[in-house]
């Protein structure tokens, strides 16, 4: 009976265990199925739906004959699932051959154990990726990835500007223009199988990404090439420390080019380094500087216009001139006399513009300064556009002798895209046109057309044409015996040197200049303006033999690329013969 | 003897010895088409699986292929860069021309409204003043009375005598 008791008991406690543990069971499938079904359910939606961002091609960007300068393409990157490699070794010198890696690198990165995939290498040629393809590994795989790509190689690179490794614009047009450029990513949600690949035919959601504009530029390739070919021989030829070009229509307002040295690589290497970087910004827009003589073609053409003086308005150079306590003096001394606004041009003279801007009186003088742009930017739409430095007779740092210094552009500074935009006023009759250098953006949105703008009438058109003409003998008129540094043998241009002294904290260092130039032509119907600027030459200092000769060398390419044909044919076939 | 019949045809007990008759053959052929049925689902699952991978190794290929037509479009914009242009010019012997002749002829209508001078020509339009168009509008009609009054002078004015 004790027997039969005991064996009851046993069974008793037995049952209760196993209920025990079924309740324990129970219990614990009621708080995973029920109070944590939330945390769960999320758990395994990630791990069996997987969102994938699908990256929108970045815009490409073009010159005006539509050649591209920048274009995003595809290359596929190759990528390993390091969790389900079981012989990295093995793996690494089947891959290190085909990739051109070292295979101990190679096995160092399949060796890493992670849940994200890691890059064995980037942008592959598609013949490597065809050779991976082949090899049907499947632990690695390809993935396709865009990379910006400059067909036209360092040509206008500062220009175009910098895209980040994360895609986004960093300097130059990419910068400015980056939400036009960069388009709108779209997005995977699929179901995905355990190799992480999305499952055929599941249900998914996709969103098709938004491929990013086109930019057309209003830069001609060939303009381009030329002004940067002559840019790098005359800064090779002088040793200059910096150098910018900047031709515009004057017409339009349309940047044809624009280059500026030191440069860089767009597909260099150090792209990124602390060195190039400060590389990236645009110095036709950025860097205001003392232009130095070149200002006097605003000084004559505001004193022309208002009447103030006429090209054979004379008054007496006897080497300086004394005004509001200051004496004005020429950069290199000289007493002639007399002397005409004309001459005033042919000889750069200080004394003359000086003479001109006090006849026209502060207040006329900087209205048509400030008609003219200056000391404001131009709008044109690049980054980092500087307004330069313009004291006017309000402010309170103003002296009245900054009326004479200004006049020869001394004291005021100013950036090679002000100058010509204001020259170009100049060459067209008076018009003052917004310079620009995006033409066209063409993309999914639509496509819009930027036409040329014109800002105001600043001089009138018999102004300019006198101007032009005392400009063209600025050019023509033979010194000394010497023919003009700007001389084109056939056509009649336009234009004006300047050497700038390089202001300091103490003055104006007179070992360092900045040697320029600006012109047009042919004067008859001007197809260009030509800015040119030399900073540090080391050879010689001055805008004559520095920057003229750059001038010239430039306009001789494009006047019969534009088909312009010489106003003296004579001339060009004599000079032809003589060669 | 009252025999019980419920309803003509079979007795209940004779039913349902029929309906149980009728089990060892039912059963079988629904199992038989339960399995088809599940040959079937999964026939398709497979046949639809695979077709999908296959749809997944088209648009690859497809991808594949895009990616190639870019980088070929890459290529094609490099080989017609100016320096490569240029590189080649003067393999083949070219160079830049030593001597020009200039030829005149006149311009098409395209050439012209392309021309500065045309566009030159607009710009001065587009910046006409109100008083410019007002003094441009004195002219015409100073054009206009100049004409009526020389024709008024021509027709009923006394002409002057040749002979004087």
């Amino acid at each position: 009976m004790h027997e039969l008791h005991k064996q009851k008991w046993r069974l008793y406690a037995l049952f209760a265990i196993t209920v025990g543990c079924f309740a324990v069971l129970a219990s614990r499938l009621v708080y995973i199925q029920i109070v944590q079904h939330d945390h769960f359910y999320a758990m395994a939606q990630e791990e069996h739906w997987r969102s994938e961002e699908i990256p929108a091609r970045r815009g490409t960007i073009m010159d005006s004959a539509s050649n591209p300068l920048a274009i995003s393409v595809s290359f596929d990157s190759l990528y390993a699932n390091t969790l389900q490699i079981d012989d990295p070794d093995k793996l690494a010198e089947v891959l290190a051959p085909i990739l051109e890696v070292p295979v101990l690198e190679l096995e160092q990165k399949l060796s890493l154990k992670q849940a994200a995939p890691v890059l064995l290498k980037e942008h592959l040629p598609a013949e490597k990726a065809d050779e991976i393809r082949k090899l049907r590994l499947w632990d690695i795989y390809l993935r396709p990835e865009y990379r910006r790509e400059h067909p036209q190689g360092k040509l206008a690179a500062q220009l175009v500007g910098v895209v980040g490794r994360d895609g986004n614009g960093l300097s130059g047009l990419e910068l400015k223009w980056d939400s036009d450029l960069a388009g709108k990513p779209g997005s995977l949600l699929a179901e995905r199988d355990t190799g992480g690949e999305e499952i055929a035919l599941s249900a998914a959601e996709y969103v098709a990404p938004v491929d990013g504009s086109n930019l057309v530029l209003t830069i001609d390739r060939t303009v381009q090439m030329i002004v940067e070919r002559e840019l790098d021989a005359a800064m090779q030829q002088h040793q200059a420390a910096a150098g910018t070009v900047l031709v515009m229509d004057p017409y339009t307002g349309a940047i044809l080019a624009v280059a500026s040295r030191p440069s860089f690589d767009p597909e260099a290497k150090d792209l990124f380094s602390a060195e190039t970087v400060p590389l990236y910004s645009i110095p036709a827009v950025a860097d205001a500087f003392e232009p130095g003589s070149i200002f006097k073609i605003i000084t004559m053409a505001a004193a022309l216009d208002a009447g103030a003086v006429t090209p054979e308005t004379a008054f007496m150079n006897n080497g300086s001139f004394s005004y509001a306590g200051g004496v004005v003096r020429n950069a290199v001394w000289r007493a002639p006399g007399m002397e005409t606004m004309t001459q005033t041009l042919q000889r750069s003279s200080n004394i003359g513009a000086a003479f001109a801007a006090t006849t026209l009186g502060p207040e006329r003088f900087y209205s048509y300064v400030q008609a003219f742009g200056i000391g404001a930017p131009t709008g044109i739409e690049l980054p980092g556009e500087s307004p330069g430095i313009l004291r006017l007779p309000s402010s309170p740092d103003w002296h009245p002798f900054d009326l004479a210094t200004n006049s020869f552009g001394q004291g005021v500074s100013v950036t090679p895209i002000q100058m010509v935009t204001a020259v170009s006023a100049v060459a067209n009759g008076g018009l003052l046109m917004k310079p620009y250098v995006v033409k066209e953006v063409d993309g999914p949105t639509g496509r819009r057309v930027y036409h040329p703008t014109l800002m105001a009438q600043v001089i009138r058109p018999e102004t300019a044409a006198k101007l032009t003409q005392m400009l063209v003998s600025v050019i023509e008129t033979v010194e000394d015996g010497q023919v003009r540094g700007a001389r084109v043998a056939g056509y009649h241009l336009a234009g004006k040197t300047g050497t700038a002294e390089v202001p300091t904290e103490s003055g104006y260092a007179s070992d360092r200049t900045i040697a320029s130039f600006i012109g047009f032509g042919p004067v008859e119907s001007p197809r260009f303006v030509i800015m040119v600027t030399i900073r540090e030459p080391k050879d010689t200092p001055w805008g004559e033999t520095v920057a003229a000769p750059v001038f010239r060398n430039i306009a001789s390419q494009l006047l019969p690329y534009f088909g312009a044909a010489p106003s003296v044919p004579e001339e060009v076939q004599a000079m032809e013969s003589r060669r | 003897m009252s025999s019980e019949v419920l309803r003509p045809g079979l007795s209940v007990g004779r039913r349902a010895r029929t309906q149980l008759s009728h089990l060892p053959v039912a059963f079988p052929i629904a199992l038989v088409l339960a399995m088809l049925i599940g040959l079937l689902y999964l026939n398709q699952a497979s046949v639809v699986a695979t077709t999908g991978y296959e749809v997944r190794g088209l648009e690859t290929e497809r991808q594949h292929w895009q990616i190639r037509n870019e980088q070929l479009k890459l290529e094609i914009a490099q080989l017609r860069s100016l320096d490569r242009v240029e590189t080649e010019a003067r393999r083949l012997g070219l160079g830049p021309p030593e001597q020009r002749l200039f030829v005149t002829r006149k311009a098409t209508a395209e050439e012209w409204a392309r021309s500065p001078v045309a566009q030159k020509q607009q710009l001065d339009r587009s910046s006409v003043s109100v008083d410019d168009e007002q003094e441009q509008a004195t002219e015409w009609w100073k054009v206009l009375l100049d004409y009526a009054q020389n024709w008024v002078t021509t027709r009923f004015l006394p002409k002057p005598d040749p002979g004087l």
